[in-house]
């Protein structure tokens, strides 16, 4: 057999292991920051990129695409090389992978303070910004197809399937979700509106957590933990069977996410029995993981690298046992909109994908720069302290959770709500400050870890290339007689990459396009007219101030929420809504219904209210908005937003655009002449809160004078 | 080395559950007069919280708490075991901490609606959870009792074989037989182990679950979320219909009140044309009856004693006994809308009779000429909520 000299890049694997440690700190720093904001809501100073509605996406995509993404990096940079006894593809192609994609971070942080955001959860980067990193995954793409392709094994290990599956469901996810119109260089909105939007939004937004979160971490385990246990994995039959399953049926469970909205009922039937269906695809990856353990326990004692891993595989096997049954109707729909569910993503990215990134780290770092590690304890100390932090995070986030679903539905005996939504708030305060200290534990950890690494490279010196002899791949290939139906696949990289395609479209397909095309499915409202151009600004200041991070607008069918909101949401409500705003937490009440019935309030009202909100409502823990009353909208900018508008299928007249400008400063002047009436507010027509006032008023009005309509014809 | 680690840990727990404990008491101490039902069932829902990091804590703690040791058989001197039982010490502490304050609050309210069907799920759910939980847990350290076995340590228990035996088809000893030849991967190899029987048990039954859940509310009874919406809206209307005369069963004559509230009076005008009117007029002006819209009243024109003429009768005279026709519930809105019906001045009305009454006055049953005037109309609006 001949031997060649290969030379694996270490370079390339030491700054993503850099950048994955220093993101890691910004994004759980600002998660600290927004935590303490909820119990301090003063915190933001009036300073808009202070602020909760901005910061809480920095926290969400540092910690997902920036913290993990970068480990995901590094993690398969450091193993497809050695997995596929060949050095990466292009370095080229390497170092613009790392330097785009940090450029990408820099852009989305700057960006997202800003205000710049499409308003999709985990999906809020604008347009040029999609474009990039769709460019740059395509350059990571090329760069680790490439290298499967030159390798010199002949078949791909199982961590390889998992990287594989990751690149070619990212992309679809990214591209199909990412899909907007812009108007300028720095506002897009959605192609999709309100329900599509949603099940497009939420197919995306699960399998974020699916394919971005969990198969490339998976694929991370198979590969780091046998070596740092030294012990062959549990089961390869295993190892099939649940990546495919796991891969085929994740990406129906999206709509698990919209249970109880105005998404169709079949739909949200195929996202929950694809939820139950998928537990033991995904406990198989836990389990393949701890079995690989046997025989290995005494190593699991004495290496902080293997509890790290033990504890993240665990995790991981909770958080997905708990998404399935937060998936059950009934749980959902106790625990949909609650601090329960931020308890529950906290212990997959707490749990699983921290401590197996720190696992990882300190397993890799020490061999990279030939050493060892520089302080046990202190990494066994982060070890505990971590565990601590999880646990002090997520108790009160579940207790938390509780409450608020109880004291939500609550009624007396005389059939009135027992709580008001301000005192089912202000009951939390202790939770959540009793949360920031479980993140800052947590953070500390990670302190202690960054300092800890640090001076482990220090002592070390760092290998750059690592040179290996390896054997070469003859050309020719005797099949052994009874192979397992499964090896031919593994031999063919292309080939797996289409079939895993194929298995992760056949979900999305069934969901969306019937969802698209027939039309029963969004019965339409004829009282539903196009937002006027005062308040489509309103919205889009709405969208970008975050609201959504806080407030719904999905009245759900229950006695209890049209007791407190009003009647319960149709699908045909939000045919004209680019992008649709339904959010994923109540942290404050849902504003669906805010312009009609008992909540509809004075235009003086909101603007007190957006100044100062704790004076119009003592004990609430919303931020203020001062900066809206001085701001001034750019005028000049809503005519091309009408136009975008029509593009997108909205029905305004032909050549409204002309007029909108005028119809703007009309509707606000009515705004402003009745504050002035009422609270002798003086507030210029263009301010930001005039157009922000006109859109909370005009929330559930359509429907409503339908409604109204109907009863007055009975009279 | 080891007790300082063990230190550090619980300094921190020590000063976690400190920095902890001011937030808790006050949360729940401030709340709970009012939120009694609230705290109550959080109390419960607290216990199966505490549960389920009982247990996971504890696996955390077989795995951890070895981590300083270098030798498997110091795991079962006595430094693992006191460990162990620090660990859960604290672990209770920090639970019971919280628990002590609510079983205050507990104690001190009613302990109804624990099984209050809405909330079912989640306690259905925590079961389900802590099961798992536990069986995690049982994973764990039978994960590690089997290394002691392994490594010659004997201490075969039941549930270790019946782990093995869940598990493993082939004991470690032979595990080179089933190394996959020509699975060699960065020094990674793959063995031929077939997956759990008791996932792909948990596989079948999901599938099987899912398929049932698919029929149940596409082809069988399942209603849909508005379906359910409407349901539970009647289901409401119907206990509060239940209430309402409930709480007025309680209505007797000692504890009758005034009402103006226009469902009362609304079901007291049914009940009074139904019964009463064939006597007393549709407009209270009497006639077989005294008029009931003047001042003066034969039996006394607090609402008290109009409750008692109503529900007893007047024995030797043409008043009736009506508390067997008529339940307390519509004698209140009865009597009520009979209040309500004073100084209507209907036409034609029967002389008046009895002694004059004025509502809110402090003496009632001031006997007074039918001939004084001083009568105003002074009733006093109290309405029941």
């Amino acid at each position: 057999m001949d031997y060649v000299k290969v030379s694996y890049d270490n370079k390339i694997v030491k700054q993503f292991a850099l950048a994955t440690v220093f993101w890691g700190i910004i994004g759980m720093t600002v998660g600290l920051w927004i935590a303490l904001e909820l119990v301090f809501p003063q915190l933001n100073m009036g300073v808009p990129q202070l602020s909760f509605g901005r910061d809480r996406p920095i926290h969400t995509n540092a910690v997902i695409f920036a913290f993990v993404g970068n480990g995901i990096f590094m993690g398969v940079y450091y193993s497809l090389q050695r997995l596929c006894k060949a050095p990466m593809f292009s370095k080229f192609l390497s170092n613009l992978h790392f330097w785009s994609w940090q450029l990408i971070i820099v852009l989305a942080a700057l960006s997202l303070s800003m205000g710049i955001t499409t308003g999709k959860e985990y999906a809020e980067l604008e347009w040029p910004i999609d474009i990039l990193i769709t460019l740059v995954w395509v350059v990571f793409g090329i760069n680790m197809m490439g290298t499967i392709i030159k390798r010199r094994e002949r078949h791909i290990y199982v961590g390889i399937w998992f990287y594989i599956a990751t690149l070619v469901t990212v992309a679809m996810l990214h591209i199909v979700n990412s899909l907007e119109l812009p108007v300028s260089l720095f506002k897009s909105y959605s192609i999709y509106a309100g329900v599509q939007d949603a099940l497009v939004q939420w197919w995306y937004g699960h399998n974020a957590v699916a394919f971005f979160l969990t198969t490339p971490y998976l694929g991370l385990m198979y590969y780091f933990l046998p070596k740092a246990a030294n012990r062959p994995v549990y089961s390869y039959k295993l190892s099939i069977v649940h990546f495919w399953t796991l891969i085929f049926l994740y990406i129906w469970a999206g709509p698990h996410h919209l249970l109880y909205t105005a998404l169709p009922h079949w739909a949200q039937t195929l996202g929950t029995v694809f939820s139950i269906m998928l537990i033991a695809p995904s406990w198989g990856g836990m389990v393949n993981g701890l079995l690989t353990l046997r025989g290995a326990w005494d190593k699991v004692r004495e290496d902080v690298v293997l509890k790290f891993m033990v504890v993240a595989v665990t995790a991981y096997g909770m958080s997905t046992f708990e998404g399935t049954m937060l998936s059950l109707k009934n749980v959902n729909a106790i625990g949909h909109f609650t601090d329960w569910i931020v308890a529950h993503v906290h212990i997959g990215a707490l749990g699983w994908n921290g401590f197996l990134t720190f696992g990882i780290l300190y397993w890799l770092i020490p061999r990279m720069w030939r050493t060892t590690l520089y302080s046990k304890s202190a990494a066994n100390f982060h070890f505990w302290i971590g565990t601590l932090g999880i646990l002090v995070y997520a108790v009160p986030m579940y207790w938390g959770g509780f409450t608020q679903a109880l004291m939500w539905k609550d009624f007396n005996a005389e059939g009135q709500l027992s709580y008001t939504f301000l005192e089912t708030s202000t009951q939390l305060k202790g939770m959540y400050a009793l949360r920031s200290i479980g993140g800052t534990l947590y953070l500390i950890g990670v302190f202690m870890m960054a300092w800890n690494l640090w001076k482990t490279a220090a002592q070390g010196s760092f290998l750059a290339e690592e040179e290996v002899e390896v054997p070469e791949m003859p050309r020719t290939y005797n099949k052994p007689k009874g192979e397992f139906w499964h090896r031919p696949l593994e031999r063919r990289p292309i080939q797996f990459m289409i079939v895993a395609l194929i298995m992760v479209i056949i979900g999305g397909v069934i969901e969306l396009v019937p969802t698209f095309l027939i039309k029963s499915n969004i019965p339409t409202i004829s009282s539903v007219q196009p937002y006027t151009p005062l308040e489509l600004q309103g919205r889009d200041i709405y969208v970008r101030e975050g609201c959504y991070t806080c407030h719904s607008q999905m009245v759900r069918p229950f006695r209890s929420e049209v007791v407190r909101y009003g009647e319960y949401s149709k699908a045909g409500e939000f045919v004209y809504d680019h992008p649709f705003q339904w959010g994923s937490k109540r942290t404050g009440p849902d504003l669906a219904r805010e312009g009609v019935g008992h909540l509809k309030k004075t235009d003086a009202w909101h603007y007190m209210h957006m100044l100062d909100p704790r004076q119009v409502s003592s004990g609430s823990i919303m931020p203020a908005y001062p900066w809206l009353h001085d701001s001034e909208v750019n005028m000049d900018m809503i005519p091309a937003k009408i136009r975008a508008m029509q593009k997108l299928g909205v029905p305004y007249p032909e050549g409204y655009d002309q007029i909108a400008t005028e119809d703007y400063l009309k509707q606000a002047d009515g705004i402003v002449a009745n504050m002035k009436a009422d609270k002798e507010i003086e507030s210029p027509n263009t301010a930001e809160i005039v157009a922000l006032i006109a859109y909370l008023q005009r929330l559930g009005v359509d429907i409503n004078t339908e409604t109204n309509l109907q009863n007055q014809a009975k009279k | 080395m080891k007790n300082k680690k063990l230190n550090a840990g619980l300094m921190l727990t020590a000063i976690m559950l400190l920095t902890a404990s001011p937030i808790w008491a006050q949360t729940i101490t401030t709340e709970a007069p009012r939120n009694w039902y609230l705290t109550d069932t959080t109390f419960w829902i607290l216990i199966a919280v505490a549960a389920i990091l009982f247990y996971v804590i504890y696996a955390l703690a077989e795995v951890v708490i070895w981590g300083g040791q270098k030798k498997i058989n110091e795991m079962k001197n006595k430094g693992g075991n006191l460990k162990s039982l620090v660990i859960l010490a604290i672990t209770l502490l920090a639970t019971s901490n919280l628990h002590a304050q609510a079983v205050e609050v507990a104690t001190e309210t009613a302990k109804t609606s624990f099984w209050k069907s809405d909330y079912l799920p989640i306690y259905i759910l925590i079961a389900i959870e802590i099961g798992v939980i536990s069986y995690l847990a049982l994973m764990l350290m039978q994960l590690s009792k089997a290394e002691q076995i392994a490594s010659g340590v004997k201490h075969e228990t039941w549930i270790a074989k019946l782990w093995d035996k869940w598990n493993y088809k082939v004991p470690i000893e032979r595990e080179d037989e089933l190394i996959i030849e020509d699975h060699d991967y960065d020094g990674i190899h793959e063995l031929d182990n077939s997956m759990p029987p008791w996932l792909q048990y948990i596989f079948f039954f999901t599938i099987g679950f899912a398929i049932v859940y698919l029929w149940y509310y596409h082809l069988g009874g399942g209603l849909t979320q508005e379906e359910e919406y409407e349901a539970s809206v009647k289901k409401a209307e119907i206990e509060m219909a239940a209430y309402l005369s409930s709480a007025a069963a309680s209505y007797d004559e000692n504890t009758v009140i005034l009402s103006t509230d226009g469902a009362v009076l609304a079901n007291g005008k049914t009940t009074f044309n139904n019964y009463c009117a064939t006597c007393h007029r549709t407009d209270g002006g009497g006639d077989a009856g005294p008029n009931l819209t003047d001042d003066y009243w034969i039996h006394g024109g607090k609402i008290n004693d109009l409750f008692k003429t109503v529900k007893y009768g007047v024995p030797g005279k043409a008043m009736a006994a009506w508390e067997g026709i008529l339940n307390p519930k519509q004698i209140f809105e009865v009597t009520n809308y009979i209040k309500s019906m004073h100084g209507t001045n209907p036409v034609n009305p029967k002389a008046p009779e009895g002694n004059m009454y004025v509502e809110g006055a402090a003496v009632t049953d001031t006997l007074l000429t039918p001939t004084d005037t001083l009568a105003k109309d002074t009733l006093s609006v109290a309405v029941v909520k």
